[in-house]
């Protein structure tokens, strides 16, 4: 190998990454030797690189942005936290919806579709900031979700249950919008409920999907598909579910 | 609306439990999404974009996880389904002439920083919104996810001969961005062709 053998400019990068063939690695070493411009430039660029990696690798965490405590826009709508609380739901909920599906108890292709859905927007809750909807009345709620699911709901205080609703969120779906409403109850456990419009829908029995601790209940009502997901044993949630439902949209 | 009083439900199944490679999946794939959403906010500066993206991504990966053939490569599979559903939504955005809010997040992101970074934290911020989106992911996955030269050729699904010449082109835009050097970037593809 002699120090005039070409090199590449994707050769000096690849050096750069720890890329490079180990037979290549004489040849780049004598040509940056000789070429201390480009020596420099792959200096700056590893820097850059470092600094991305320094930067943009430990920002995450603190700069996810705590929700102002004023007025705030339905659509960024609250994540809620309970971090370890809800860290142990997340393993559950995709274990118990594809262990379920797995063994295809559900045949519905819509319903699995909607569960699906339900427990991944139960996955992406594990943000920072527990934030009640200072502002948002039941009647703006309801107004959004009746537009957002194209269906007239007039949605009813439940904190009789127990449960406040804590969030809520309009997930975008290939075909329309969907939308998720977060509960708390009084131990600071977290469900989740999901409704998609489904105009013509009357009601159906609810099915259960459940794995280790962690439940999944979906069915249809007049107009709409729902499901509610929740780190409760199966009967209790399904008794909880359906007194929360009963006060928020009975 | 009409939605009535439910009537006690009628309980059709009794639940199985998850069988043990579901739940090894599922604890891998939760295992993955800081780093997705980590991921998928350099991508579009938004903390709710970012978490709209991931659980799009979750909920694709959940319905075809018969795809994964290789339980070892489960991250850059749910990396490449994560970029293809952002350059899918990207494609949407452009449509709706929405652009990255690129200085709220690079406040966000230098205030986080120490206070020796925060400059470069600013500049860096500004500077990766600028490129192209391809340049961004090729970056972002090298430098931020310690990526391999292979596993950012399956996660994009480019050969790496192409992968190659893109992190050079996107590290000299990078450098050039850095020092003030405003570039014209044509539809987001910044040069592409001369990357075959």
């Amino acid at each position: 190998m002699t120090v005039n053998t070409p090199i590449s400019e994707d050769e000096l990068h690849a050096y750069l990454d720890g890329e490079l063939p180990d037979a290549r690695r004489p040849a780049v070493e004598a040509y940056l030797r000789e070429h201390p411009e480009d020596a420099r430039r792959l200096g700056v660029y590893r820097d850059d690189g470092a600094a991305i990696k320094r930067i943009f690798s430990h920002g995450v965490a603190a700069t996810h942005p705590r929700r102002p405590s004023g007025p705030r826009s339905w659509r960024s709508g609250p994540t809620v936290s309970r971090r370890h609380a809800v860290a142990a739901a997340l393993i559950l909920a995709v274990g118990a919806v594809a262990g379920w599906f797995g063994r295809e108890r559900i045949n519905d292709t819509d319903m699995e579709r909607l569960a699906h859905q339900a427990a991944a927007a139960h996955l992406i809750l594990n943000g920072p900031g527990v934030e009640p909807l200072a502002t948002s009345s039941l009647g703006e709620l309801s107004r959004r979700m009746s537009s957002a699911l194209g269906v007239r709901t007039e949605l009813r205080d439940p904190s009789g249950t127990g449960y406040k609703i804590v969030g809520a969120r309009i997930v975008p779906l290939a075909k329309g919008r969907a939308v998720q409403l977060v509960m708390r109850g009084l131990a600071d456990e977290t469900i989740t409920f999901y409704f998609e419009g489904r105009p013509g829908a009357k009601e159906t029995p609810i099915r259960r999907i459940a794995g280790n601790g962690l439940t999944t209940l979906v069915w249809e009502d007049d107009d709409l598909a729902c499901a509610i997901t929740g780190a409760l044993e199966p009967k209790k949630l399904e008794e909880v579910g359906r007194r929360i439902y009963e006060a928020l949209l009975g | 609306m009409g939605v009535m009083a439910v009537d006690p439900p009628e309980l059709l199944e009794q639940a199985p439990p998850s069988d043990a490679s579901d739940d090894a999946l599922a604890v891998a794939i939760v295992a993955e999404l800081p780093r997705l959403r980590r991921h998928a906010l350099y991508l579009l500066y938004s903390h709710a974009d970012a978490d709209d993206l991931v659980q799009d991504c979750i909920e694709a990966a959940l319905s075809k996880k018969a795809s994964l053939q290789d339980h070892a490569k489960l991250r850059s599979w749910l990396f490449s389904i994560l970029n293809n559903l952002f350059l899918m939504r990207l494609r949407s955005n452009a449509r709706r002439g929405q652009a990255l809010p690129i200085e709220d997040f690079a406040d966000s992101l230098a205030a986080s920083a120490p206070p020796e970074d925060r400059d470069k934290a600013r500049d860096l911020a500004r500077a990766m919104a600028k490129l192209s989106v391809e340049h961004r992911q090729i970056l972002l996955l090298l430098n931020v996810e310690e990526y391999g030269y292979q596993e950012v050729a399956d996660t994009l699904g480019l050969p790496i001969g192409t992968v190659m010449s893109r992190l050079a082109r996107a590290r000299r835009r990078l450098r050039a961005l850095l020092e003030g050097h405003e570039l014209q970037v044509v539809d987001g593809h910044d040069g592409e062709h001369a990357d075959q």
